[in-house]
């Protein structure tokens, strides 16, 4: 998929109550078993993602509405998940 | 004929255990999976025929790619043929996920299998609609819909779950074709994918309506996780916690001290034989009640712990502690194990086994021994008793209870430091990812609390029936014998425990312990809390105060010992690694002997510095 740079954005970017649409994960981390849970749990490209919270400490880790479920991911991993940001 | 075996299978968070409690009455036990013990149960369920089954409770998972060490169970339970027939539980507010882990599972294997979509009534109150006869024809396995909590469905669940069971063994792969052995990621991901393109065609036809996001748990996390009240509310359940550990507690362990008490003078002036009087009081009782006196607390701490998860508020609580535990290498995950070892070490490193990461259960682990177990406590109450003045500093603050508290702020700002230290040395490439479910709110079943409750209480009984009864009756004949010539008692220095403990008296003398001392720690490996008893004995043998007669001991060992040797036996107990069955579950948790001597090692030698460095330092000072 070719992206525009305006369009994507990484999740980590995303204050809470801001929401986008997921594009995929950047290119390496296919790799990694971590991202293979995330699909499973249903981060699906495609699949809207809605941030709600964010930790009292160092704003990390974030909670993230997907799919059906409620799930916490810390900033570092977030950022590795590129989103169209939904407009306001 | 043997039993059949039933597995309960489904995704962590759909109820899976509040299921299980429901389906089954009673005579709980620990399942054994070829040779890992996981926190995970099986009880008999009786099958509408009367025939009597097992259930077995299997630990949840999100797919069958193990990914922890739990999942890992899993994937091999259903992989073999133990099972003779299945309920997958899935979670009736999550059809899409949920359906995607029933195809997955249903690919996987041949167990004839009925599907519980459970959590029916929370789901009906946020509006879903199904069609559940359609999901059936579409996968050719029952459903039923049902509420492990209110208890509805279970009757027709039991039901089809014995036809099934009676019924033919399904064909696997009705879906796709079996998995290459060596996928790559690539495939794997792509499968993924399709087995949710499935799972999306079958949702809709099943779902009629989908149901509204769950608003409730919204609004309540805006506050549990608010930076300044979900803090509040933080330190505010865990003071509830440990207050109630501490005080509540209290009546229960005086209770249970005065029974074991009483038992024992009544064997006293029994007319039994001095050894047999001897054997039951000072042996069997003095070690096994000794133990027992912590039942309470225990369990106190366990139904909080139960209570917070039932709810939904401990992954909060990781939520909001994973940054702050990060900075000391720990994953947030590692707030429940480090909780629970407050009151023992061997539940909190089996709770290591949700973390996903091997690298963050090493850390946890390691650092478990350090936090304050309370077994530690009578040890304590004892010695600070003894060598603490009661005095008032600042503020109507008692100097006693300021140094209880010290010794457990000692043992967690030294836990951090190990902790901080492995970091540096596991995690040199940062630390590895983090991804916890935080479920919708619920309300807990009670039921289901005390099922839990009264599982762990016999495991920690059996526990006290068993081990430590054989240690405390083995430490017994070591203090005991051998005897005199005539069957008498010899003087204790002379029994094979003084024996032991003048061999130690070189090695521990830099840290003020004298011979008595030394004997008095050999039976703490067996359980700590067995320091105070066998120092009654000791005295009381040596009979310092008259014969058989237990004076106040904290009074005794005063008399007997300098503050610096007091002072510093407290900072032992801080560090030492005296417990048999912490490091016994250490080598078989983290699977390596290595372990196990690494840690026992470096205990070791963090008590042996730092009573030295308190030893020398208070008896230059104090005298």
């Amino acid at each position: 998929m070719i992206l525009n740079k305006e369009d994507s954005a990484p999740l980590s970017s995303l204050r809470p109550g801001e929401a986008g649409r997921i594009l995929g994960f950047d290119s390496d981390a296919q790799a990694e078993p971590f991202f293979l849970r995330l699909l499973e749990v249903g981060f699906l490209p495609g699949e809207r993602i809605e941030v709600l919270n964010v930790s009292p400490f160092g704003s990390d880790p974030l909670s993230v509405q997907v799919m059906e479920g409620v799930y916490a991911i810390r900033k570092r991993e977030a950022a590795r998940i590129l989103v169209m940001r939904e407009l306001p | 004929m043997s039993r059949k075996r039933i597995a309960l299978v489904g995704t962590p968070n759909a109820g899976k255990t509040a299921l299980f409690n429901a389906l089954t009455r009673s005579h709980q036990r620990t399942a054994n999976y070829s040779g890992v013990t996981v926190e995970s149960a099986e009880a008999d369920l009786r099958l509408p025929s009367g025939e009597v089954s097992v259930l077995v409770d299997l630990p949840g998972a999100y797919s069958l790619r193990p990914y922890t060490e739990d999942e890992g169970v899993l994937a091999r339970a259903l992989a073999g043929q133990e099972y003779d027939g299945m309920i997958l539980v899935a979670d009736a507010t999550q059809p899409e996920r949920s359906i995607r882990f029933i195809l997955e599972v249903l690919d996987t294997t041949s167990i004839p299998c009925v599907i519980a979509l459970n959590m029916m009534d929370l789901a009906e109150s946020r509006g879903f609609q199904f069609d559940l006869s359609r999901f059936e024809t579409e996968t050719g396995v029952p459903i039923v819909s049902c509420s492990a909590i209110r208890k509805t469905g279970l009757k027709a669940l039991t039901h089809l779950l014995e036809k099934a069971v009676n019924g033919p063994r399904r064909e696997k792969h009705v879906f796709f074709s079996p998995p290459d052995a060596n996928e790559t990621r690539e495939q794997s991901s792509r499968r993924i994918l399709d087995f949710y393109k499935r799972a999306d065609e079958i949702k809709k036809g099943v779902l009629l309506r989908a149901g509204d996001p769950d608003a409730r748990s919204r609004q309540i996390d805006r506050i549990v996780l608010h930076p300044v009240w979900g803090l509040i509310i933080l330190v505010a359940m865990l003071g509830l916690t440990f207050q109630l550990m501490f005080n509540l507690a209290q009546w229960p362990m005086d209770l249970i001290e005065g029974v074991i008490s009483g038992i024992q003078s009544t064997v006293n002036e029994s007319a039994l034989p001095e050894l047999v009087r001897s054997f039951i009081s000072d042996g069997v009782l003095a070690g096994v009640g000794g133990t027992l006196v912590f039942l309470p607390q225990i369990l106190i701490l366990f139904a909080m712990i139960l209570l917070l998860e039932d709810v939904g508020f401990m992954a909060r609580a990781v939520f909001i502690l994973d940054h702050l535990m990060g900075k000391v290498g720990l994953h947030g995950r590692a707030f429940l194990p480090l909780l629970s070892s407050y009151a023992c070490a061997v539940p909190g490193i089996m709770a290591t086994r949700t973390m996903e990461e091997r690298r963050d259960r090493i850390i946890t682990t390691w650092i478990i021994p350090l936090t304050t177990c309370s077994a530690r406590l009578p040890v304590y109450t004892l010695l600070i008793s003894a060598f603490v003045p009661n005095s008032e500093v600042f503020g109507g603050m008692r100097l006693q209870g300021l140094v209880m508290l010290g010794l457990y702020g000692v043992g967690l700002v030294t836990a951090l430091a190990v902790g901080a230290i492995l970091k540096k040395l596991l995690f040199k490439k940062g630390r590895p990812p983090l991804l916890i479910e935080l479920p919708s709110y619920k309300r807990p079943s009670f039921r289901s609390l005390l099922k839990g409750l009264l599982y762990r209480a016999r495991l920690f009984l059996v526990r006290v029936g068993t081990v430590i009864l054989v240690l405390s009756v083995l430490i017994w004949g070591l203090l005991s014998f051998p005897r005199a010539d005539n069957g008498s008692a010899l003087p204790i220095e002379s029994t094979y425990a003084g024996r032991i403990g003048k061999t130690l008296e070189p090695v521990l003398s830099p840290l003020g312990f004298d011979w008595r001392i030394g004997m008095a720690l050999v039976p703490t490996f067996a359980a700590r809390e067995v320091m105070v008893s066998t120092l009654a004995t000791v005295y009381a043998v040596e009979g310092r105060n008259g014969p058989g007669e237990s004076a106040d001991l904290g009074e005794v060992l005063r008399k007997e010992w300098g503050v610096a040797t007091g002072v510093s036996l407290l900072v032992w107990f801080i560090f030492a690694p005296m417990c048999l069955s912490t490091l016994a579950t250490v080598r078989r948790e983290l699977q390596g002997t290595k372990h196990a001597v690494f840690m026992t090692i470096y205990l070791f030698a963090l008590a042996y510095g730092a009573s030295w460095i308190t030893f020398s330092l208070l008896s230059r000072w104090v005298g």
